[in-house]
């Protein structure tokens, strides 16, 4: 059905903004509510001026490595606060959206168990590189950066065609090339690798034209360390395995260093560095942050064009520095160049308020008394007295602090906008006295309150990045189990789960076959009740023979658990060929209603995620709750694990629930396919209705059903997109919350009645499409977007 | 089914290990230069260390294949067998058993207790290579060479630089003094130029003569200043009487009114209170004779000689110049000597309101000191421009709030900058002491205030 375009619908040239509008964009968006800015969306915003040493010397570090024979390790720390993930992600913008300086991928976050986090790095930077798209990849970085490799190989100036056959010996030709650049260099040039990257580029330049042969994705698939099945192998091109049941995939952390390697070589070709940020690693387990840092070091003592820049706090890197989990030969190599990132001055703290307060400002410098009272005090409406309440006598502060002091600087004004309303507001403004905010010491009871709003806040924040940029989360059942069993382990000896005994992790041998399960549970349900044992399986792979496998060592299993739990992820679904459904129907007959099956939605994963990223923030000294008068409270690391039980948290996630609460109904759930909660459409007043996929593998939402319609009006996703681009047409910046108000009105104005909750959820499900199109940046902060025009 | 045979990891790794060995002696020498455990890290970076034990312990596999500093130290180099002399000459071994012999306590070691420290194969070409390198002066540079003192004669010993030799007191002394000097410059007016005894009092209060007259001996001090006055004597008194500044200083000290003051008191004696200025030029190292000269003159010319010096204008022009305090008067001038006695600089405590030039509400003393432990306390760390204040704060006799406001004074001065207690475990009580609180975070951290 073709949408009909409302003629009133709020398109070019934008409306001149009235002195109504003024008052509401101060009552509705504070633009100091994003106090840490993990990715590029408001990094450019900023003071360019403040740690401007630390960032060209990361810069020039970008641009030393594409001269360097071998990467090029640095270290960027820090204490919390202080704006290292800020400084990532100005080099991100830097780096351009097209990564024109450099192809800049950046980590976090990583959970997979030690031995297999190159897998799962690899996973997410490719994922990342292939902006986490299952077909149509000829927008991605990879194709980019492969397409320039090509044309270096052709030495091509556009201006013959040139065939495929000549294409791909010239790339052969530049393959033997490297290798024959140095004695050592052929060790760690992977044919396979290079060969595999031609077709990935044959098939996403041919997919453009004509129909998708699907090689291109099978070639992702092989890249990111996935398994593929015979047929599958051959359709790329690679040698088919010994035997029919026996799966092709990267054999090991060599070939994945080589993977990265050729990676980083064809990045040379367009000339950009592979950077990669590794953000936060001090969130990590010991043991993960050792393993990770080997396989580092290995890289980069393999890769030319390389920049792998390591982020962290100084006190514990130094600890497991001391502690020996990182070799020194190691650490040195990593921290070859240290980027030191210190307290600002109280001056540039006063230009990082001017820059956030300049673009809310300018819009409404059109209006005469808005224009009088900036002219007067360049920090309208924060006012010079706050820079004097805050600032004065201070020596030096963390940036992060100054951001919290002008978010309750500006609630003030909010508030007293409230009170007064807009005209009086405005007048009385320059001499209205503005009591100072006391510090207050709260209970006990009113600080874990703090806590728990805080981190629900945070988690729906998390949640919100990931789906905004879907591919750093790439399906993955190392990091998912790895997720899993950290989560399982938080809910051992607590009040919450008496009955679970023990959470056992089944560690996968360097040769051999792997063991059935992912993680062993021990439970008893009550005193006189027999212990039983569940098993979890994360099975997300494509491949049929691999998915087969799987299923039968599950089958073979001589002495299974009670309870088989089996998850998967919804873009890579349950599909077993005939033999895996076979393996599948032994497994459901073996164990009855106590065989249970998941199929985790994106949404879901990435909430799981959160549970732990939000651990992951306290951990790296990044989770603060406001105390009266601006003072922050750090929180712990052990605060937001009780925060989880006190609100219930592990309870409140449906896969949590269904392997930690083994009543026998849980079998209705097997099979079930979980709501989209919070997905465009699915909001109070739309149906879901038949599943769609976009490029990304995610299920994405029927097309948006028209709610009423009078006059013949639709507001539909087109309606809603053009709404977004008029309103930040005119306001450069605002909150999801308060486009959410003004589309309300509009709506009503359109006699389209809709819930305050119900247009925001609207707002938001397109506005993080139109940041993935690259139309608008959006930044999640508590339970909000901030959306900027680019 | 017959049972297939089980496979030997540890064989498997060994073979693969000697692979990977021979691909980074093709790398180049910058790669092939490595320990077992980079060996078994490039190898399988996840291969636990008792398997890449077994797989070195595997005679057919690996140890016939290579030769390694050490059969069970995985920080061992290793090399292949054909190879050995490579090995012997890298430096990577030459550091690998200096950490075995070398301890923080005994920081140095002959060759011979290195020798006894690597296998039999090794020993006759890492001798031969290591007196070579000595010889070419081309040692690593971790490493340095000593000649040490014996009971009968002197021995070449090696050591790590990276522990500290055990200081030579002449020679620390003859630092600092030239750092407490180059910050008294700092404070200008009447701090610089100072006396010698007022510098070693600033640097090393109650030195040893004997070791003050070693440190301004050595080239550590003498390429840095200048000590205005000949010091045939060498009595303390006269030495410790002599003004001093930085070479570079040469003008302002030539015209300095303690350089004049200093200068007739060394001419006069009980018997004889007057010199001329050629009298007093004597007394002077040779490079200030001349701008001396020039200096005297012109205050004499402008009438701008401090007030503590007098002086007469004789036959054909010639001043004679006289200290004010040798002048017999009557009774109203018997204050003069009290009053020069509080002039003089060796007596006078630090400005209580410091020159600019100093973080304004520290002492020249407390900066000195602040410098020298944050120095002294980084160069233990692993981790560079990053000292606790617990530490700090134990290592000056300061009391809190000296220290506090010494500190605030130093940031303030843009010096040093403050940060958060940030590691997730957790902080100690003394930590919490020693910690300084603002805006409700507990600042614990000094670091060096990078520009």
């Amino acid at each position: 059905m073709t949408p009909t375009v409302s003629p009133e619908a709020p398109t070019m040239p934008p409306p001149t903004p009235e002195l109504g509008a003024f008052f509401e964009h101060v009552r509705y968006t504070n633009p100091f509510d994003v106090n840490r800015v993990g990715q590029a969306a408001l990094a450019e915003a900023d003071a360019s001026q403040v740690h401007h040493a630390a960032f060209t010397q990361l810069t020039d570090l970008v641009g030393r490595a594409r001269q360097q024979p071998l990467g090029l390790g640095a270290v960027l720390w820090g204490e919390a606060g202080i704006g290292k993930s800020h400084l990532l992600a100005r080099l991100q913008v830097w780096a351009g959206r097209d990564h024109k300086q450099a192809a800049c991928v950046y980590l976090s976050n990583l959970q997979a168990a030690p031995q297999q986090l190159p897998r799962s790095l690899l996973r997410a930077v490719v994922s990342i590189l292939t902006h986490g798209r299952v077909n149509q990849f000829h927008g991605t970085l990879l194709y980019r950066l492969i397409n320039a490799t090509l044309r270096h190989a052709l030495q091509y100036d556009g201006s013959t065609p040139r065939s495929w056959g000549e294409a791909e010996a010239a790339y052969h030709e530049l393959i033997d090339d490297l290798c024959d650049r140095g004695p050592g260099q052929a060790a760690f040039v992977d044919r396979l690798a290079y060969a595999v990257l031609f077709e990935f580029f044959r098939s996403a330049y041919r997919a453009r034209e004509a129909d998708d042969d699907g090689v291109a994705a099978l070639a992702v698939r092989w890249l990111a360390g996935d398994a593929l099945d015979p047929n599958e192998a051959r359709a790329l091109g690679l040698p088919a395995p010994a035997g029919r049941d026996e799966v092709v995939a990267l054999a090991d952390d060599q070939q994945i260093r080589n993977v990265l390697v050729a990676l980083a070589q064809v990045a040379s070709y367009r000339a950009q560095p592979l950077v990669l940020c590794c953000d936060q690693v001090d969130s990590l387990e010991p043991e993960q942050f050792g393993a990770l840092a080997r396989f580092l070091h290995g890289l980069l003592d393999s890769a030319s064009n390389l920049l792998v820049i390591t982020c962290g706090l100084r006190e514990t890197l130094d600890r497991w520095l001391n502690d020996g989990v990182i070799p020194t030969s190691t650490w040195d190599r990593l921290t070859q160049h240290e980027i030191l990132l210190q307290r600002i001055s109280p001056r540039d703290a006063s230009q990082i308020v001017q820059a956030r307060l300049q673009p809310f400002q300018e819009p409404f410098l059109t209006l005469e008394p808005v224009k009088e009272l900036v002219q007067k005090d360049y920090l309208f409406p924060l006012g010079q007295a706050w820079e004097e309440e805050y600032l004065a006598g201070k020596i030096e502060v963390r940036p992060r602090d100054v951001i919290n002091w002008a978010r309750e600087g500006w609630r003030r004004e909010q508030d007293a906008l409230k009170r007064l309303g807009g005209p009086e507001w405005l007048a009385r403004w320059s001499d209205r006295a503005r009591p100072p905010i006391k510090p207050v010491d709260l209970p006990p009871e009113e600080i874990h309150q703090r806590i728990d709003d805080k981190v629900d806040l945070k988690l729906r924040e998390h949640k919100q990045q990931r789906q905004l940029e879907p591919q750093t989360l790439p399906p993955d059942a190392d990091n998912l189990a790895g997720l899993l069993y950290t989560l399982l382990q938080r809910c051992l000896n607590t009040s919450e789960w008496p009955s679970l005994l023990d959470v056992q992790r089944m560690p996968r041998p360097r040769y051999g076959p792997r063991p059935p399960y992912d993680i062993i549970l021990r439970q008893r349900l009550g005193a006189d009740a027999p212990e039983i044992r569940t098993g979890l399986l994360c099975l997300v792979v494509s491949s049929r023979v691999s998915m087969s496998a799987f299923l039968r060592r599950l089958v073979n299993d001589t002495q299974p658990p009670e309870r088989l739990v089996l998850i998967t992820e919804e873009r890579r679904p349950l599909n077993p060929g005939p033999t895996g459904q076979e393996y599948l129907d032994q497994l459901r007959q073996r164990h009855g209603a106590r065989f249970l099956h998941f199929n985790l939605t994106f949404d879901q994963y990435a909430e799981l995620e959160a549970l732990q990223g939000v651990v992951g923030l306290a951990r790296s000294g990044d989770l603060e709750v406001e105390l009266p008068g601006g003072r922050p409270r750090r929180v712990t690391e052990g605060e937001v694990i009780e925060s989880h039980h006190r609100r219930q948290r592990y309870r409140g996630h449906p896969l949590l629930r269904l392997v930690l609460e083994p009543e026998p109904d849980r079998a209705a759930e097997v099979g079930e396919r979980p709501a989209l909660a919070g997905r465009f459409g699915s909001a109070p007043g739309c149906c879901a209705g038949a599943e769609h996929h976009d490029a990304s593998g995610i299920p994405s939402a029927p097309p948006t059903p028209p709610p009423d319609r009078p006059n013949g009006f639709v507001a539909d996703e087109k309606d809603l997109r053009e709404f977004i681009m008029g309103r930040l047409a005119i306001m450069m910046g605002a909150s999801s919350h308060e486009l959410a108000v003004q589309y309300q009105d509009y709506l009503r104005r359109k006699q389209v009645e809709l819930e305050l909750p119900v247009c925001k959820a609207r707002l938001e499900e397109v506005a993080r499409k139109m940041h993935q199109d690259g139309l608008l940046h959006a930044t999640p902060f508590d339970d909000n977007l901030s959306l900027m025009k680019k | 089914m017959p049972r297939r045979k089980k496979k030997d990891e540890a064989a498997e790794l060994a073979g693969r290990m000697v692979q990977v060995l021979e691909a980074q002696r093709r790398l180049g020498s910058d790669s092939y230069s490595l320990t077992l455990r980079r060996l078994a890290e490039l190898t399988d970076p996840a291969a636990p260390p008792e398997l890449v034990r077994q797989a070195i312990a595997k005679r057919k596999e690996f140890a016939a294949r290579v030769v390694a500093a050490h059969a069970r130290d995985l920080d061992a180099p290793v090399a292949l067998a054909e190879d050995v002399d490579q090995l012997a000459d890298s430096p990577l071994l030459l550091e690998f058993v200096l950490n075995l012999v070398c301890t923080p306590d005994r920081p140095t070691c002959s060759i011979t207790q290195l020798k006894s420290k690597v296998p039999t194969k090794l020993k006759k070409p890492f001798e031969a290579a290591l007196r070579r390198r000595i010889e070419e002066n081309a040692l690593p540079p971790t490493v340095g060479v000593v000649t040490v003192k014996g009971p009968r004669k002197s021995q070449v010993h090696l050591h790590l630089r990276r522990y500290p030799l055990p200081p030579e007191p002449d020679r620390e002394l003859a630092e600092n003094l030239v750092q407490v000097l180059r910050a008294q410059r700092q404070l200008g007016g009447d701090s610089y130029p100072l006396l010698l005894g007022r510098l070693v009092e600033l640097a090393c209060p109650g030195a040893d003569p004997a070791l003050v007259k070693q440190a301004i001996a050595r080239p550590e001090f003498q390429n840095e200043a200048v000590l205005a006055l000949k010091i045939p004597s060498q009595v303390r008194e006269v030495l410790m009487e002599t003004p001093v500044a930085l070479a570079s200083d040469s003008e302002q000290l030539a015209d300095s009114p303690l350089l004049l003051e200093a200068a007739l008191k060394a001419v006069r004696s009980a018997t004889k209170q007057i010199a001329t200025i050629a009298d007093l030029k004597k007394k002077l190292v040779a490079s200030l004779q001349r701008p001396f000269g020039e200096a005297v003159s012109r205050r004499i010319d402008e009438c701008s000689l401090p007030p503590t010096i007098g002086c007469l204008l004789q036959a054909r022009g010639k001043h004679i110049l006289f200290l004010m305090s040798d002048v017999i008067t009557g009774p109203a001038a018997h204050s003069a000597p009290a009053m020069r006695e509080e002039a003089r600089p060796a007596a006078s405590p630090p400005p209580a309101a410091p020159e600019p030039a100093a973080p304004v509400g520290t002492s020249p003393g407390f900066v000195w000191a602040f410098d020298q432990a944050f120095r002294r306390l980084e160069q233990r760390q692993r981790i560079p421009n990053f000292v606790s204040l617990v530490d700090l704060r134990r290592a000056l006799p300061f009391d809190r709030a000296t220290f506090d406001a010494g500190l605030h004074a130093l940031r303030r001065a843009g010096r040093y900058t403050l940060s958060a207690a940030e590691g997730r475990y957790g902080i100690t009580p003394e930590e919490q002491e020693a910690g300084i609180v603002e805006d409700g975070t507990l600042l614990l951290y000094v670091s060096r205030k990078l520009s």
